[in-house]
């Protein structure tokens, strides 16, 4: 993408990571959506994730297509390892859970100005064998699209 | 930084700056087909439990903070067909159904590891918790 793309109202816009590795694309995340769930339940272990997004979507281990997910055959995922997470607010950065990987899940379909759709996110087991990759990686996604590797 | 990110960042900040406690309350992802619920509010991480049902278990100490119904349209419409107000409660404004019928269909499937059936009977506890039909854009 050459542009920088218009947000749709009420979307946040980042660039992030092009999921075939070529370069950088656009993303969005709806304000009223998960993130706006969160805000409203107050759930500050959930947005505090949140902060993890954009740079997760910048710099991730692996990005995977075809989640094998009712529904989610043309979602995508990437996964990998932030610098830290934040604990109680944004000032205290530690370190990732040990064995656990951060995933951002990506809708099907893109917003009107072709950019990329940020559903939700959440913590999942790594890959022992495999770092910044999630357990299951072979039985949950179809393909990888691309890997730091 | 990208002024986006930074809204993004603002948002987020102002959001946990604001007072008040937390609320369990289910979330519906009309796009993922996906019925969230998380009933407390500390760091954890997804565990499948079956194909339909993840946990989400807290980092620390592996108990239950919520999880995540997946293919709820198509349990609405196995609720259709055995019909619907049994499953609609009555005399409740807005209209909605009880947490407990989507995690009875969603527990349908096994758990594909059987150390995690312990929490079936946990996720019980939250079964009176309401899911407004309106939310579920299903009318």
């Amino acid at each position: 993408m050459t542009s920088i793309p218009i947000p749709p109202p009420g979307f946040f816009q980042f660039p992030g990571k092009a999921p075939d590795g070529s370069g950088q694309e656009y993303f969005v995340i709806a304000k009223d959506g998960i993130i706006g769930h969160f805000r409203d339940a107050r759930n500050r272990a959930k947005q505090l994730e949140g902060i993890l997004v954009p740079g997760l979507l910048m710099q991730p281990s692996a990005i995977w297509a075809d989640l094998r997910s009712a529904g989610k055959r043309d979602w995508m995922v990437f996964t990998g390892l932030p610098s830290g997470k934040f604990l109680q607010d944004t000032t205290i950065e530690v370190p990732c859970p040990p064995g656990q990987v951060f995933a951002v899940y990506i809708q099907g379909r893109k917003a009107t100005g072709g950019q990329f759709v940020v559903d939700s996110w959440e913590w999942l087991e790594a890959d022992h064998e495999r770092s910044g990759y999630p357990i299951g990686h072979t039985t949950r996604y179809g393909r990888r699209l691309w890997t730091q590797e | 930084m990208d002024s986006g990110v930074t809204q993004y960042f603002d948002y987020l900040k102002e959001g946990l700056a604001s007072e008040g406690a937390f609320t369990p309350k289910p979330y519906y992802d009309g796009a993922g087909d996906t019925l969230f619920f998380y009933a407390r509010d500390a760091q954890s991480y997804a565990k499948r439990l079956n194909p339909l049902l993840t946990l989400f278990l807290a980092t620390d100490d592996n108990r239950l903070v919520g999880f995540k119904i997946k293919g709820v349209q198509r349990i609405l419409r196995r609720m259709e067909r055995l019909g619907m107000e049994k499953f609609v409660l009555e005399h409740h404004r807005p209209e909605g159904i009880r947490l407990t019928f989507f995690v009875e269909f969603a527990l349908v499937a096994p758990p594909d590891d059987p150390a995690l059936e312990s929490f079936e009977g946990e996720m019980r506890q939250f079964g009176d918790v309401v899911v407004h039909s309106r939310e579920l854009q299903w009318t």
